[in-house]
């Protein structure tokens, strides 16, 4: 596998997306850095997943530049440095998680002992050996999901509306997870409905609407200030936010 | 990551999911059985027609049944969007592309040892004497199918009337492969088998384009 350099600065530079005729993002810039938190808010159909899998380098922008280092990524390794959890688990129902995670960690060309880390760091050793993934809980589903997120020990971690359907712990759980990551020096990129989650994590926000960015500030950030943010942003934007 | 590597662990991955469910080889062998059973009966299979008729009735159950593996092997990696995992990490596009395209192939060769018997008892066709000259169509015929039916069962089963569409694109895009694949069966059943060399080079060359459109377009259809 090609050696990929740390990632130390993420650009997008009027990223738009389109599925046929309909924009599913506009013109969407930004700027990370090593320790930044940024939120993203947004109603349903903001454009929040489709700047999350362009992010990922799973999805090509329409138009627009993404720069990782200040230059165009090798797509393929730089994926390696790249962490991705969804609301979906993004793992298969049919095979345990142990098997999942192997899976995960070969084609990003590590061994079994990486998948034996992860394990003990998401404490999954409990998890039964002999049944699929889809005969588990939804919270025992994201704890697999966020060790496969973790494999490869990445510098730029995307959260999808992590915690949705989750309990309080597994929230906390998925809390202290992107602490340590931005601890490490890591780049996180957060689209949650979840207030509590944005005041006590993130370093800036970036609000999305109909695939436009609508507003944009830096934190830190109180609860009420985000509950407001969140309203303002599902009612369609204007003054006053 | 290498592409053979990545190939490995693609089709294992698809081995062990079957090996849980069993459904696509179950599914569609109980579908290719049922085709070969009810054509037997509309072609009297007792009379030297029927004989005749046994390499299409083998093609038409094994392209159906092609079909039926090829969305049902992708409809479940849409399941809690595993597939989007699998993309996320920085294996070979083609790697990807080829462990699936494998997975695909091992599974209707399962089908096809179950359906060979069945349509050589049915139709009382030489099959089994002739085995030496039938398997080569066959495996011809069947990495041409999975080759094909990877790369385009990826893009149609991410769209609402995949059912449909599925069938609609891969059918006529397989017509030559399989037209050939029922005529080189026939020739190796008949007595000599003289012209089989034609039908399988013809075959060979299908699946060499087959295959190279998937290795070359697979990354774009998957980023798109």
């Amino acid at each position: 596998m090609t050696k990929v350099a740390r990632i130390t600065e993420v650009v997008l530079h009027k990223v738009t997306r389109t599925f046929g005729a309909v924009p599913a993002l506009r013109e969407v810039s930004l700027r990370l850095s090593p320790g930044d938190i940024l939120a993203v808010l947004g109603g349903n159909g903001a454009g929040k997943s489709t700047l999350m899998r362009i992010l990922s380098l799973v999805m090509r922008p329409s138009r627009g530049e993404i720069l990782f280092n200040g230059r165009d990524p090798e797509r393929n390794a730089m994926r390696a440095r790249i962490g991705y959890l969804s609301h979906a688990p993004l793992l298969s129902p049919f095979l345990t998680a142990r098997e999942n995670l192997q899976c995960s960690a070969g084609l990003s060309g590590l061994s079994d002992d990486a998948v034996d880390a992860v394990i003990g760091s998401f404490d999954l050793g409990a998890l039964p050996d002999d049944r699929p993934l889809g005969h588990l809980s939804r919270g025992q589903q994201q704890r697999v999901a966020l060790a496969r997120a973790f494999i490869a020990s990445p510098d730029l971690l995307l959260l999808d509306e992590p915690t949705a359907g989750l309990d309080g712990a597994a929230v906390t759980r998925i809390a202290a997870a992107v602490k340590r990551h931005r601890e490490s020096g890591g780049i996180c990129v957060l689209a949650t409905h979840e207030p509590s989650l944005v005041a006590a994590l993130a370093t800036g926000m970036l609000v999305l609407r109909s695939g436009c960015c609508i507003a944009e500030a830096g934190g830190p950030f109180e609860r009420d200030d985000v509950e407001a943010r969140l309203v303002w942003a599902a009612a369609g934007g204007g003054e006053g936010a | 990551m290498s592409f053979l590597r990545t190939t490995w662990i693609v089709f294992i991955r698809d081995l062990r999911m079957e090996r849980r469910t069993g459904e696509i080889v179950s599914a569609t062998s109980v579908f290719a059985l049922l085709v070969a059973v009810l054509c037997a009966f509309a072609f009297d299979f007792s009379s030297a027609t029927g004989a005749g008729a046994a390499p299409g009735v083998l093609w038409i159950a094994l392209t159906f049944s092609a079909v039926l593996a090829t969305a049902r092997s992708w409809l479940r990696e849409r399941e809690m969007d595993a597939w989007i995992g699998v993309l996320c990490s920085p294996a070979s596009r083609a790697g990807l592309y080829a462990g699936k395209a494998m997975g695909l192939g091992v599974f209707l060769l399962l089908v096809c040892a179950l359906l060979v018997p069945i349509v050589a008892l049915l139709f009382h066709a030489p099959f089994f004497e002739q085995l030496h000259r039938v398997v080569p169509v066959i495996l011809a015929g069947v990495i041409g199918v999975s080759a094909a039916g990877a790369l385009f069962g990826a893009m149609i089963v991410r769209t609402a009337v995949r059912d449909l569409l599925l069938g609609c694109v891969l059918l006529p895009l397989l017509s030559p492969l399989l037209i050939l694949g029922a005529e080189g069966t026939a020739a190796a059943l008949s007595a000599g088998g003289a012209a089989i060399g034609g039908y399988l080079r013809l075959m060979v060359a299908l699946d060499i384009i087959y295959l190279a459109l998937g290795l070359w377009l697979f990354e774009p259809l998957m980023e798109d």
